[in-house]
């Protein structure tokens, strides 16, 4: 069945909605999550009535520049409450091409685990991607609570703030705390106290000008891919995975020896990157064992076949999952000329 | 459920202190009001009157700048347990013992401040500073509430006191709550 995109019915494009209401703010929450051994603890912490206008006023400013990065103009906060953006029944069907169109002027892509990203790019997940579960519970839990924040400041990894709306929607603003703890014991900051410019004595956080992501109630919206992933603690759970994704991929592709595969993916977190791309790739049609040779042969993968198996040169593993990942081609636009290249990042153009 | 390494000490040491002064303010006024035969009552008034106006008003004032400042949290309703019965056990420790006894000596004075210290301090370690004739008397409820037990990892495990005027509380629900200490709220209601 061909995929859709959706377009609010009365004309305007889909970009992509933010389920909460800056404007209607009826409770802010700080917090902070801190790294324990193994695991990670969050709670929230008391703050005053400034820092929660602040603190709301970032996330709201982060949305902002979420919007403009991806429809290069000035940031309409859209609200629709009784929309729901998964309920397709609310939405007429749109063509694909359209759809394409869309996406490339002004809506964010989905995340994917072995794209790279820039510095600050909007990229979205729904919350129930297996990939969000961390940021999906602390959207939702209850937390215990401290005021003991200044107890072990190096353990603090990130910091959040939790917001309501008057309509009982949710959000959760996360942010990698880096400079957040930097001047936790400085003494190096001069503040004015009894018309006297000196040294400040309290210990001192520093907010940043933006959050990580954002996530309301449906979806997870990313400004900074890399925070995403440790805060996520993705990167243990693709290496984790690496065993379960070759099953998967070896159901389609029985025609490839993935013995040096799993041994380099397991320990190297590209491969195993590229792994989880592939799978998450997997159609119902299966992937052509000679187009597969021949795009190899074409960019410079060394393979060779045994017993009917395709095996991988040991020195060539990752330009194989580049291969499989469809990031890696040849182009022969000048005659007698093959052309090979490396897609850091690819989008596909048709859906089929 | 994950070891929990964290110091998670609680706050408000002075005011949890001060209020828990406030708790036993029923005993100085009926001393106010009975008269300490040693004390003149020029000297013994003042005293009990500071100590109750002075003691109540800052719980009264923290309940207040807490509103003013927003200082809520949005918190989960596991497990209940109405603390109501609790009065029963502050009347009997508190006042009636000490309310009977005739003071007419300085050792017997000095043995039942200390009596009163030891009380004190026992309510404060303890965080019965929630026991408070303002919430009684202004018809509050007090639960002891356990967030839920969910099947989410990073849930919080530690209860709290929540002081409502509602008559029960429903397992599962969402409240907001004004907070008086780290540990005891009072449910805002919009």
């Amino acid at each position: 069945m061909p995929r859709h995109g959706y377009r609010i019915l009365g004309g305007s494009s889909l970009i992509m909605e933010l389920a909460y209401d800056f404007g209607k703010t009826r409770y802010v929450e700080f917090g902070i999550g801190r790294d324990v051994g193994d695991d990670q603890i969050f709670q929230t912490v008391p703050v005053g009535d400034k820092a929660q206008d602040v603190m709301r006023d970032v996330a709201a400013d982060t949305w902002s520049e979420m919007q403009k990065s991806v429809q290069g103009q000035p940031s309409q906060m859209k609200f629709e409450p009784t929309v729901n953006v998964d309920d397709i029944s609310a939405f007429a069907p749109v063509s694909d091409e359209e759809t394409m169109r869309n996406r490339l002027e002004g809506g964010p892509a989905l995340f994917e685990i072995a794209e790279k990203y820039a510095g600050t790019e909007y990229v979205y997940l729904p919350t129930d991607d297996e990939k969000v579960m961390v940021i999906r519970n602390l959207h939702v839990a209850h937390l215990d609570m401290t005021t003991d924040i200044f107890y072990d400041v190096p353990s603090i990894f990130c910091y959040f703030v939790r917001m309501m709306d008057e309509g009982g929607n949710r959000l959760t603003a996360i942010k990698r705390a880096t400079t957040f703890k930097g001047l936790a014991h400085k003494g190096n900051l001069l503040g004015l106290s009894a018309n006297v410019l000196d040294i400040m004595d309290d210990n001192v956080f520093k907010l940043d000008s933006s959050f990580d992501m954002l996530v309301d109630d449906t979806r997870v919206h990313i400004w900074r891919a890399n925070s995403f992933e440790a805060i996520g603690k993705l990167r243990d759970e693709i290496l984790s995975s690496v065993g379960e994704n070759i099953d998967t991929i070896k159901h389609d592709l029985n025609y490839v020896d993935f013995g040096p595969i799993g041994q380099y993916a397991s320990q190297h977190i590209s491969g195993a990157r590229y792994l989880a791309s592939i799978r998450a790739q997997l159609t119902p049609d299966p992937i052509n064992k000679l187009s597969l040779i021949k795009l190899c042969n074409d960019t410079g993968v060394r393979v060779s076949e045994k017993d009917g198996m395709i095996v991988v040169d040991p020195n060539h593993v990752i330009g194989f999952l580049e291969v499989l990942d469809r990031r890696r081609y040849g182009i022969e636009l000048i005659d007698g000329r093959l052309e090979q290249f490396r897609a850091a990042s690819r989008q596909r153009i048709n859906r089929q | 459920m994950p070891l929990r390494r964290f110091n998670n000490k609680e706050g408000f040491k002075f005011g949890r202190f001060v209020m828990v002064v406030s708790s036993i303010s029923p005993l100085f006024i009926l001393w106010a009001v009975k008269g300490v035969a040693i004390i003149p009552d020029i000297i013994l008034i003042p005293i009990c009157a500071a100590i109750v106006i002075l003691s109540s008003g800052f719980v009264l004032l923290r309940v207040l700048v807490a509103k003013r400042t927003r200082d809520m949290r949005l918190m989960k309703v596991g497990t209940i347990s109405n603390y109501d019965y609790h009065a029963l056990t502050y009347i009997f420790a508190m006042l009636l013992p000490f309310y009977r006894q005739d003071i007419s000596s300085v050792r017997e004075l000095a043995a039942i401040l200390i009596a009163i210290a030891f009380i004190v301090g026992i309510f404060w370690y303890l965080n019965l500073h929630y026991m408070n004739v303002i919430f009684i008397f202004g018809r509050y409820k007090t639960f002891l509430v356990h967030p839920p037990d969910d099947a989410n990892p990073l849930a919080g495990s530690v209860p709290y006191i929540l002081v409502t005027r509602r008559s029960h509380l429903v397992p599962g629900e969402e409240l907001m709550g004004c907070r008086v200490t780290d540990t005891v709220y009072l449910e805002a209601v919009r």
